[in-house]
């Protein structure tokens, strides 16, 4: 909210320095976003006086105006028909600088020679939009720097009112925040001189709920015109547009007292009634902004005799408005119900300063009070006369509550022991007062304290606590950092293990990445066989890229390599681990946690020499690798298809009977739906399957004493044999003392023949208790070589296994 | 006799280090070495020692030999060489590196604070992204009609359900399933509907901390968040708290750091008017309905919360300027962490 320093400075002493001030505010809560000093002019920028106006004899539309500037007095074309003589200008002389940081120079313009320029508000910028030049208000010393008598020294101040604060959303709330915290009261206001005569208008409210306080005032014998420049330039700088000096002074008064304030021309109140009432089917209003609207008993309106002449508390009517022509005006002062008010406001969809106002509730007491400002403000900027008396109708009226508060409750919350008087006097500073005295109670101490009007915003007692920390100040209270008192409580969250696997998959050399929960539209191949109905919409999205809750992680992976390689990057290893989500079951549906891996690009030739790129090989490898490194030393792969793997390439990884994951070569449907036109592989674990499979804890095995016998077996198979069927088959064969399966070649053509393949394994049998002896090892190959010609009509490749070492010739 | 072994051991390595030509190193070997050096004489002597003497000065002799010997080939092979490097080794040839991959900022952030924060007691909790208006608001001390629950800043999935818009919701689902003393944070995404900006995104992270227990105080309060940005941003940060508002807590406080830029002096980052300070938390003590809603009594227990963006606190420390830097995965900012 934007108010001015000298606005302030009406109500309440300030410190020095903006900086002080602002401090002081952020410290009881209203921090300020900023503070415009205003122009600081160039002092070439001085203050002339318009001596004689002259026709440019070569231009109708331009001047050539006499300016006395002291020292001498200079020639100068203006353009503006609003130059006269005998005005006070501000004249930027040859060689000074304008805000905007344009150096005048002497031109000839026409012909004529200009020394100098006349400057409207705008070429100041002190205004967004100005007609003519700015006739600088007051008496000022002709010649002065125009830095000096502009008040550019009334810098405005942007104060930031958290959503309790309604009562700070004006001058004077902000100024006893001020004197509150600067152990001073607020200045007197002027008084109001209502010494004229008139009738006041016959008011009643239909409906004491609709309405808790109606006031009215009237003036007379008022002339509208433009606003003086005080008002206009507070006004202005405040947000609001000048726009003549009624609606400026309710405007002013709802800035200055956060009380809206509403103008009728007398004269077009109809009976000299008012009615506070609901609407009649079928009555229709056209508002002050042109807009007509149909009514309904829904809606609360101000009425004369016969028709409603304003939305209460929302709009006014144009035809009971303040146009040029009026001379007398009903001033208008409530307290409408907040409910209804935002309802009427919102079915007829107008947004209003005065609807939100009354939204969030007004100070009864400050009707009255705004209501004598506004008659006083017009009485002197428009020159009218305030009636006598006033009419006040105040149904709703209430004692405000009385609210305890305990000295004990107040230490256990902040932290600190506050003695009485100090809370009582802290309180007395915001208008809290003491409804009657401290009395003991248990071995505490207890007082009720009333609270003004205007803060609707305190109701319980941990608000009066925050009352008092706030006057004693945040900055008052210790540190203190307890030992840990809680029962231990064991963390059932996926986030260490989630941290887990990202740093594995660091270690293999993927970068973590962090990608949006919220997608566009899943690609086909992406949505792992799911319904419409179970994919997340956003009912009310930001765009149709952040439309839907992703369902797997691979589509934001693949899109940030493509990306990635776009920009130049060889090779993308990327990771990620997250919630992926479904709609279902009702209401919240679910949410897993996945990680996934993608390889794209080429590695380095250098860190990687003569690898034979079979990068599908090396994402499994690396999903193995991590596998293992988690303690999940027994795993399957199965060949499956789904459409997100490129035919061919899927394998989903198991164990335990579990799935734990799947991986394959991206889709190059999916991969160029998502921008990818180069080849990648990607993983997908289920982090939940991970770990219930790995091992809560390690056992020790005894590391085996007596040395392993090792032997080469080299297969012909057909070349659809699967190695985990060949692996599974030899470990069935080899029994306990195989130990170790390894394939280290695999070879197709040339001599294997076609539709054939070379399977080429390392073995190594092994017992516990002792050195195996060789014709236990060769009897054991001999069975395996056995099973394998059965299941798969392998053949010796050289016709005989090969020993390697280890075992005890017999 | 063991005393006089190393101090020929050490001159021998002195004079060897110092041997820069073959002749010098003869010299050093005769010396320290050869047939009649003090060495071989001590060695030699050693049978007309008692066994257990004999035993000890004869391990130390050839020690003592065993390394001179081996000097003294490393100094002939560096003598030899003179400067000229190995021809048939390049050492300056880049070495074979294996991928080294790095943690998200964020993540490894999200790491450090709850550690950060276990180390204080706190436990982590965690909660559902999709949440239910209860949970989110009504619980929270936001009933219906309450002006922060404004719809426009909220993703909604169905009338009831939205995404999270903060992380305070996993404090009611913890209070509802647990009863005092608890002392959590909730790290996790949150959602709103903003507009996207160098300092705004549709999503962040936060990090949520909840501490109910008899007798909490503002001062605990306090005390853990001056001990955790110490810590975080390290030990001369100092800490100030200004009243503010939450609809969840009552006293409500905004915490601000001293500004890491400028160390209070004022500068572009905490702007002219801040005196030198940047918020970064919201904080305060639990407002009795919120233990109302989680069915605990406001009269026996207090307690405090806070919770703040974990994307500021990272653009804060690491000087990261634009909060969709996060989320576009380039593997070129990724790296820098």
């Amino acid at each position: 909210m934007k108010i001015t320093w000298k606005w302030l400075e009406d109500w309440v002493e300030l410190p020095d320095r903006p900086e002080d001030l602002a401090h002081l505010l952020a410290m009881r809560g209203l921090p300020v976003q900023s503070l415009e000093r205003g122009a600081s002019f160039d002092p070439g920028i001085v203050v002339g006086s318009v001596v004689e106006v002259a026709r440019h004899p070569d231009a109708d539309r331009l001047s050539l105006c006499t300016v006395d500037i002291g020292s001498e007095r200079l020639s100068i074309v203006c353009g503006a028909p609003n130059v006269a003589a005998g005005q006070r200008v501000a004249v930027a002389q040859v060689g000074s600088r304008l805000p905007d940081g344009t150096k005048l120079r002497k031109t000839k313009i026409r012909g004529v020679e200009s020394r100098g320029m006349i400057c409207s508000e705008r070429e100041l910028g002190l205004s967004d939009e100005s007609e003519g030049i700015w006739v600088v208000p007051g008496n000022p010393p002709v010649g002065a720097p125009l830095a000096s008598v502009t008040g550019s020294a009334d810098p405005a101040i942007d104060v930031e009112i958290t959503a309790n604060r309604t009562d700070c959303m004006c001058v004077v709330g902000i100024a006893r925040e001020v004197a509150s915290a600067r152990g001073a009261g607020l200045k007197p206001a002027p008084a109001l001189r209502a010494e004229g005569a008139g009738a006041l208008p016959e008011v009643k409210i239909e409906n004491p709920a609709d309405c808790l306080r109606y006031m009215a005032r009237v003036v007379t014998g008022l002339k509208v015109g433009p606003s003086p420049d005080w008002l206009s330039r507070r006004l202005q700088a405040s947000g609001f547009r000048s726009i003549n000096n009624v609606v400026d002074a309710t405007n002013y008064v709802l800035r200055e007292f956060g009380q809206p304030i509403h103008a009728f021309d007398a004269a077009n109140v109809g009976g000299n009634a008012i009615r506070v009432r609901r609407a009649k089917a079928g009555e229709r209003l056209t508002l002050l902004d042109g807009r007509e609207v149909a009514l309904t008993p829904a809606h609360l309106v101000i009425a004369d005799s016969r028709v409603p002449m304003g939305l209460a508390g929302v709009m006014g009517g144009l035809p009971s408005g303040v146009t040029d022509a009026t001379t007398a005006v009903v001033l208008e002062s409530a307290q409408f119900d907040p409910a209804l008010t935002r309802a009427t406001a919102r079915s007829l969809g107008i947004a209003s300063d005065a609807a939100d106002r009354f939204a969030q509730g007004v100070d009864p007491e400050g009707v009255a009070t705004a209501l004598d400002a506004t008659a006083r403000i017009l009485a002197d900027v428009a020159g009218g006369k305030v009636v006598r008396d006033r009419v006040d109708l105040w149904p709703g009226r209430a004692e405000r509550p009385q609210i305890a508060l305990s000295l004990r409750r107040l230490a256990q919350l902040l932290g600190v022991a506050v003695e009485k008087d100090k809370a009582t006097q802290a309180l007395r500073s915001l208008g809290i007062e003491g409804a009657g005295p401290w009395k003991k109670q248990d071995g505490d101490e207890v007082a009720s304290f009333r609270v003004p009007s205007h803060r609707l915003d305190i109701e319980i007692e941990e608000d009066l606590i925050e009352e008092v920390g706030r006057v004693i100040g945040y900055d008052a209270i210790p540190r203190r950092l307890r030992a840990v008192s809680t029962a231990y409580q064991p963390e059932a969250g996926a986030a260490p293990f989630d941290n887990r696997l990202a740093d594995l998959a660091r270690g293999f050399g993927f970068h973590e990445a962090l990608s949006p929960v919220l997608v566009g539209e899943i690609p086909p191949e992406a949505r792992h066989g799911l319904e419409d109905s179970e994919i997340w919409e956003i009912q009310n999205p930001k765009s149709r890229e952040l439309k839907h809750l992703r369902v797997g992680l691979l589509p934001g992976l693949i899109g940030a390599a493509a990306r990635n390689l776009h920009h130049g990057i060889r090779e993308v290893r990327l990771a990620e681990v997250g919630k992926v989500f479904r709609a279902s079951p009702p209401p919240l549906g679910s949410e897993r946690h996945e990680a996934a891996l993608i390889l794209a690009g080429k590695s380095d030739e250098w860190d990687h020499p003569g690898a034979e790129e079979d990068r599908y090989l090396e994402l499994k490898g690396a999903v193995e690798a991590l596998l293992r490194a988690l303690g999940i030393d027994s795993f399957r792969t199965d060949a499956y298809h789904e459409p997100c793997w490129k035919v061919g390439t899927g394998a989903s990884i198991r164990a335990s009977e579990r799935r734990l994951g799947r991986l394959g070569e991206v889709a190059p449907s999916l991969a160029s739906a998502l921008g990818l036109n180069r080849p990648a592989w990607a993983a997908v674990l289920d982090v939940a399957a991970l770990a219930a499979v790995v091992p809560a804890k390690r056992g020790y095995r005894p590391v085996a004493r007596y040395p392993a016998s090792k032997r080469d077996l080299a297969v012909i198979v057909p070349a659809d044999t699967h190695h985990a069927d060949l692996e599974d088959a030899i470990r069935a064969a080899g029994g306990a003392q195989m130990e170790e399966v390894r394939l280290f070649d695999v070879f197709e053509g040339g001599p294997v023949g076609a539709g054939k393949k070379s399977m080429a394994y390392a073995l190594e049998f092994r017992a516990p208790d002792r050195t195996l002896l060789d014709r236990e090892v060769d009897g054991l190959m001999e069975a395996i070589v056995r099973a394998l010609q059965t299941k798969f009509g392998a053949t010796l490749r050289g016709g005989a296994t090969a020993r390697r070492s280890g075992g005890v010739p017999s | 006799m063991i005393e006089r072994i190393d101090a020929l051991r050490a001159e021998g390595e002195r004079a060897l280090s110092g041997a820069a030509t073959s002749a010098d190193l003869e010299a050093v070997r005769v010396r320290y070495l050869g047939r009649k050096s003090e060495l071989t004489q001590i060695l030699r002597g050693l049978k007309d020692l008692e066994p257990d003497a004999r035993a000890r000065a004869g391990a130390r002799a050839n020690e003592a030999r065993g390394r001179l010997e081996a000097l003294l080939a490393e100094a002939e092979a560096r003598v030899q060489a003179g400067s000229a490097p190995d021809a048939s080794r390049d050492v300056t040839l880049p070495g074979r590196r294996p991928p080294v991959g790095h943690r998200h900022i964020i993540q490894s952030v999200i790491q450090e604070i709850e550690e950060i924060f276990r180390g204080l007691g706190f436990s982590v909790a965690e909660g559902p992204d999709v949440e239910d208006e209860r949970h989110n608001f009504g619980a929270l001390n936001m009933p219906k009609g309450h002006p922060a629950r404004a719809e426009t800043d909220t993703f909604y999935l169905r009338p009831d359900v939205l995404l999270r818009t903060h992380t305070s919701s996993v404090q009611i689902r913890v209070m509802e399933k647990t009863q005092p003393p608890v002392r959590i944070i909730c790290p996790g995404r949150a959602y709103r509907n903003e507009a996207v900006d160098a300092t705004h995104f549709v999503e962040f992270h936060q990090i949520e901390g909840l501490y109910v227990d008899e007798g909490v105080s503002m001062a605990d309060l306090k005390g853990t968040l001056d001990r955790f940005f110490k810590e975080f941003f390290g030990p001369k940060t100092e800490i100030r708290f200004a009243p503010s508002f939450y609809p969840f807590v009552e006293p409500g406080a905004v915490v601000d750091v001293r500004c890491l830029f400028c160390a209070g002096k004022g500068c572009s980052v905490c702007g002219p008017l801040s005196g030198g300070w940047l918020e970064v938390l919201g904080a305060g003590m639990v407002h009795p309905n919120v233990f109302r809603a989680v069915g605990y009594d406001p009269s026996r227990w207090t307690g405090f919360a806070f919770g703040g963006g974990i994307e500021r606190l990272v653009m804060l420390r690491h000087g990261v300027p634009d909060v969709r830097l996060f989320y576009e995965n380039d593997i070129r900012f990724l790296r820098e962490f």
